[in-house]
């Protein structure tokens, strides 16, 4: 109420404040920095629709004016604090993750890479050299009137034919080419023409592109080009391979085959050969194949298809699902009870020394977990280690476990090292929470006469579990995914068998990386997008279970 | 005082824009290259720029995200206009249509065959690019403790015994678990391979011979090996090359990109010929070809194509590039002009080589054949003829299509 009260009066100095010069000069400095931010948005979205990225351009204009809104309407004014932060967030997590969403339902992988326009332009650029067609030596000619007239004295390169002078337009056999005062040199070549400079072959490199690849030398109907793959050495009669119907099939004018689209790859339809199965094939009855590249197009279920119905993926996917939850569980388990035993027995007020042995407890989880694993690797390793060469030192000890080659000594090995990084973090928790607890209701257990056990049981756990429950759950849901420690250990591995594509300590999130990325299989854009849509679904069923638990915990501290 | 500022400022502004007005006359070249190279190319490349008037741009990024960023860079208009690549990424790049293919003419005789081929992409028979270095792995011994290299596997499994009952070395022969690369040159020695080739000298995706006899005998011999404690089983490359290092293994299989790091360490070594095997087989590496390529999405494509021919063709910038890269220069001129005990071993092994295959079925390769390496490798026990069935299929399975 006090707010509503006070309401008015400041309604009352803000007309005053609006002609002061100071609140000008602000205003004049908001609209400003509004404008520069309109004017880079405008500049960003334009490119980005130039690109063809029409859903990322749509969430920049969203974005824009969200912060339009927010600085320029009083009502708006909370939400100026959170604009940089919203903005964050709608392009770095909602965008993503719709993007994924998208990208699961294409063909995004290699081979389909490109956008139809631009597969189509690299196509439509390529080149060919009809069959009885010659390729000629070049020599550029300018010309002395018109320094964009340009010409070649071509020579061809088999030796045998004569030469000819062509220019736009129009090709004269050299014997007809009036040389007036110029001679041929050793080559064949005028020194010079009536009319034309030759030019020497250093000052045509730099206008290759620029000039040269741009005219069409000799008569219109047979024209004479730079050779796109061999410019400085080669020119002939090149025509373009393909040429794009208007039904979008795509016809090879070399060998007559048209090819069609099918989910965004050239399919060979139609030709002059085909064999008893109706397949296009070449002249000697070999079929033909897709041509290359292709572009990305929806294709619908296909990707949830493949994961379902493919005996090789679904085979692994169950075990690897169970171990990723086994992990994850066993992880936060382990950590939690031994982080937890040590805080107790570090929350004992005569324990000496307990300061130090805190800081020093904390040390492997300060150390990055990156390096640590990859010192537990060399600690573990199976001949070399320490570990195992201490191991077979002792007496009646022949081999030490076999952590990175057996199928549970491995995740033995892993659990180990989540222990050493994962401990620290949860003792760290459970000594805040152990401290907040309220001396007066143990004093009351005591007058009860409850025994330690009995203390620890029904007094500190249920209480530890309402500060600590949610952080466990979320530590769950992290090392769920926790892709560092399983891929820097053993990449997945011991394998299960070659023909399944997962090892024995792949989690989901491994598991999808090898299928997606992993060993130069190419990467497959949009069946990653499919895995990571289902494991987002089951880590969002956790988050749901989260607020599940979190809840009942609430009710078991009210009821204390 | 304010005059001379306002002078000096529309000085600058004018000295700053003339660099910009004159390149806008003359065209240049974006050159993506990884650090060993970028040096080469801007002292040789100056030489280029003088005599055709081109302007070179050279950027350095790591060798990999070479590839890996041309294909986000390349469509959206700002990739480079060159690159330089190994053979291998061609499945990948060609597939996406980001190279534009090359013709040498006349000057393919200049080069190493196998260089060239191993840059032909099988589908369209096109050139992908222009070699400048070939790289190939070989047995790299040992001299102090292997004074003559041997020349077949059961030489090599003799001079083993004889060290380690000695107590000269903990290992004689000794190589990292998996990878199909590495083992290539043990299981083409007992007669096996990989894919067939066909009458074109294409690889064959459908003739996979990983369990064929030959394949399965190589499997056997490393289990034997690991069977009888001659090899210790779980080594990756990292720690097999320490034991090497140190003195403590006499004899590793691995390629150049070691040398430097062993010359550094003064560990005594040679470079000898893989060693054949029992039917005298000879052990082949695969070979790997570097290249100069050309982006599709270049605004200059004749520019770039004529930088390929007119420069990197050429004898002094590939023996430029040998010296800075230690690879035998794929322009036969400049190697023959590489005078180096430990290139000569490397080549004497990738006189036998293949080139690696680039074809997509490849990739199931490195899955499932590195699987079945492994497995035979950590159970020595495990049947061979079940490992490599599993792998053969698997491939067959990705070869088809599936």
């Amino acid at each position: 109420m006090a707010t509503a009260k006070s309401a008015p009066g400041a309604s009352f100095r803000q007309p005053a404040a609006l002609f002061s010069s100071r609140s000008l000069v602000v205003i004049a400095l908001r609209l400003a920095g509004l404008a520069l931010v309109d004017a880079f948005a405008v500049w960003f979205a334009a490119r980005l629709i130039n690109d063809g990225e029409y859903l990322l351009a749509l969430f920049v204009a969203v974005i824009t004016l969200g912060i339009n809104a927010a600085f320029l309407f009083e009502g708006m004014y909370p939400y100026r604090w959170f604009t940089p932060g919203l903005a964050l967030l709608i392009l770095m997590i909602i965008y993503p993750t719709l993007f994924t969403l998208y990208v699961a339902f294409t063909n995004y992988k290699d081979g389909n890479l490109l956008t139809r326009v631009q597969a189509e332009d690299v196509l439509l650029s390529r080149t060919f050299l009809p069959q009885d067609a010659k390729t000629f030596n070049w020599t550029a000619f300018q010309s002395s009137e018109d320094s964009s007239r340009w010409a070649l004295w071509l020579i061809p390169t088999d030796g045998q034919g004569e030469a000819i002078f062509a220019e736009p337009g129009d090709a004269t056999p050299a014997s007809k080419v009036d040389l007036g005062d110029y001679t041929l040199d050793e080559d064949g070549i005028p020194t010079g023409l009536p009319g034309w400079e030759r030019v020497p072959f250093a000052k045509t490199i730099a206008i290759l592109d620029s000039v040269l690849s741009k005219i069409q030398f000799g008569e219109d109907e047979s024209t004479f080009m730079l050779n796109p793959k061999n410019p400085t050495k080669q020119a002939g009669r090149f025509e373009a391979k393909y040429a794009l119907n208007e039904d979008g099939t795509l016809y090879d004018r070399e060998t007559g085959v048209t090819y069609q689209a099918m989910k965004g790859t050239y399919t060979p339809v139609d030709g002059p050969h085909k064999n008893a199965q109706g397949q296009v094939t070449d002249v000697e009855g070999v079929p033909l194949s897709v041509i290359r590249p292709g572009y990305y197009v929806p294709i619908g279920l296909d990707n949830f298809k493949r994961l379902v119905e493919n005996d090789r993926i679904r085979g692994p996917f169950i075990r690897v699902f169970l171990w990723t939850f086994a992990h994850a569980f066993l992880t936060v388990f382990i950590t939690f009870w031994f982080g937890l035993f040590l805080a107790l027995l570090l929350n004992v007020k005569f324990t000496p020394g307990r300061a130090v042995l805190r800081t020093l407890l904390l040390v492997p989880y300060a150390m990055p977990a990156f390096i640590s694993v990859l010192v537990w690797k060399g600690l573990l390793n199976e001949q070399l280690g320490v570990i195992n060469k201490f191991l077979t030192s002792l007496p009646l000890i022949d081999a030490g476990p076999r952590w990175t080659s057996n199928a549970g000594w491995v995740k033995a090995a892993i659990l180990l090292i989540q222990l050493w990084l994962g401990f620290p973090y949860m003792m760290l928790i459970t000594t805040g929470a152990l401290q907040s607890l309220p001396g007066d209701i143990y004093e009351a257990a005591r007058v009860d006469g409850a025994s330690a056990l009995q203390q620890f049981r029904h007094l500190t756990l249920p209480l530890l579990l309402v500060s600590v429950g949610p952080l466990l759950i979320a530590s769950f849901a992290y090392n769920f995914n926790n892709f560092t420690i399983v891929e820097l250990f053993n990449k997945g591995g011991p394998p299960i068998s070659p023909d399944q594509p997962a090892g024995h300590s792949d989690i989901l999130i491994t598991y999808t990386y090898e299928l997606a990325f992993g060993s130069g299989r190419g990467a497959d854009y949009g069946f990653a997008s499919t895995i990571s849509l289902v494991i987002f679904l089951m880590v969002a069923l956790i988050t749901f279970f989260n607020f599940r638990f979190t809840q009942s915990w609430e009710e078991i501290s009210e009821n204390v | 005082m304010k005059k001379h500022l306002t002078l000096l400022v529309v000085i600058a502004l004018i000295v700053g824009a003339l660099p910009a007005l004159t390149s806008a006359q003359a065209p240049s070249l974006l050159i993506w290259t990884d650090e060993t190279r970028a040096a080469v190319i801007e002292e040789l490349g100056a030489s280029f720029s003088e005599e055709y008037g081109v302007e070179l741009v050279v950027q350095q990024l790591g060798f990999g995200d070479i590839r890996d960023q041309l294909r986000i860079a390349g469509p959206a208009g700002e990739g480079p206009d060159v690159i330089i690549g190994a053979h291998d990424w061609l499945g990948e790049l060609v597939t996406n249509g980001l190279l534009a293919p090359v013709e040498l003419g006349d000057k393919a005789e200049e080069f190493n065959p196998g260089a060239l081929s191993a840059l032909t992409w099988y589908e369209d028979s096109q050139l992908y690019g222009v070699p400048y270095a070939i790289e190939n792995i070989a047995l790299f011994y040992n001299t102090d403790l292997v004074p003559t290299p041997p020349e077949t596997w059961d030489e090599a499994i003799e001079i083993s015994k004889a060290l380690m009952d000695e107590g000269k070395a903990e290992y004689g022969f000794i190589r990292q678990i998996g990878d199909p690369y590495h083992f290539y040159p043990i299981q083409t020695a007992f007669g096996g391979y990989i894919f067939g080739v066909d009458e074109e000298g294409n690889y064959d995706a459908m003739d996979v011979g990983v369990d064929n006899e030959g394949s399965i005998a190589a499997l056997q011999w490393l289990q034997g090996l690991i069977k009888d404690g001659m090899m210790p089983s779980s080594l990756e490359g990292g720690d097999a090359e320490a034991l090497f290092q140190d003195g403590k293994a006499a004899m590793y299989i691995t390629g150049p990109w070691n040398l430097d790091r062993f010359k550094t360490a003064g560990v005594p070594f040679g470079i000898a010929a893989l060693p054949a095997g029992p039917d005298g087989d000879p052990g082949r590496p695969f070979l790997g070809v570097q290249a100069f390529m050309v982006s599709a999405f270049s605004e200059n494509p004749l520019l770039a194509q004529a930088f390929l021919t007119e420069w990197v063709a050429t004898e002094d910038v590939q023996y430029a590039l040998y010296e800075k890269g230690n690879r035998t220069p794929a322009y036969l001129a400049a190697a023959e002009r590489v005078e180096d005990p430990y290139l000569a071993g490397l080549t004497a092994a990738g006189a036998v080589g293949q080139a690696m295959p680039a074809i997509p079925a490849m990739s199931a390769v490195w899955t499932a054949w590195t699987d079945a390496i492994t497995l035979a490798m950590q159970n020595p026990d495990q049947d061979a003829v079940a490992l490599a069935t599993a792998a053969a299929e698997t491939i067959r399975a990705a070869a088809a299509g599936e």
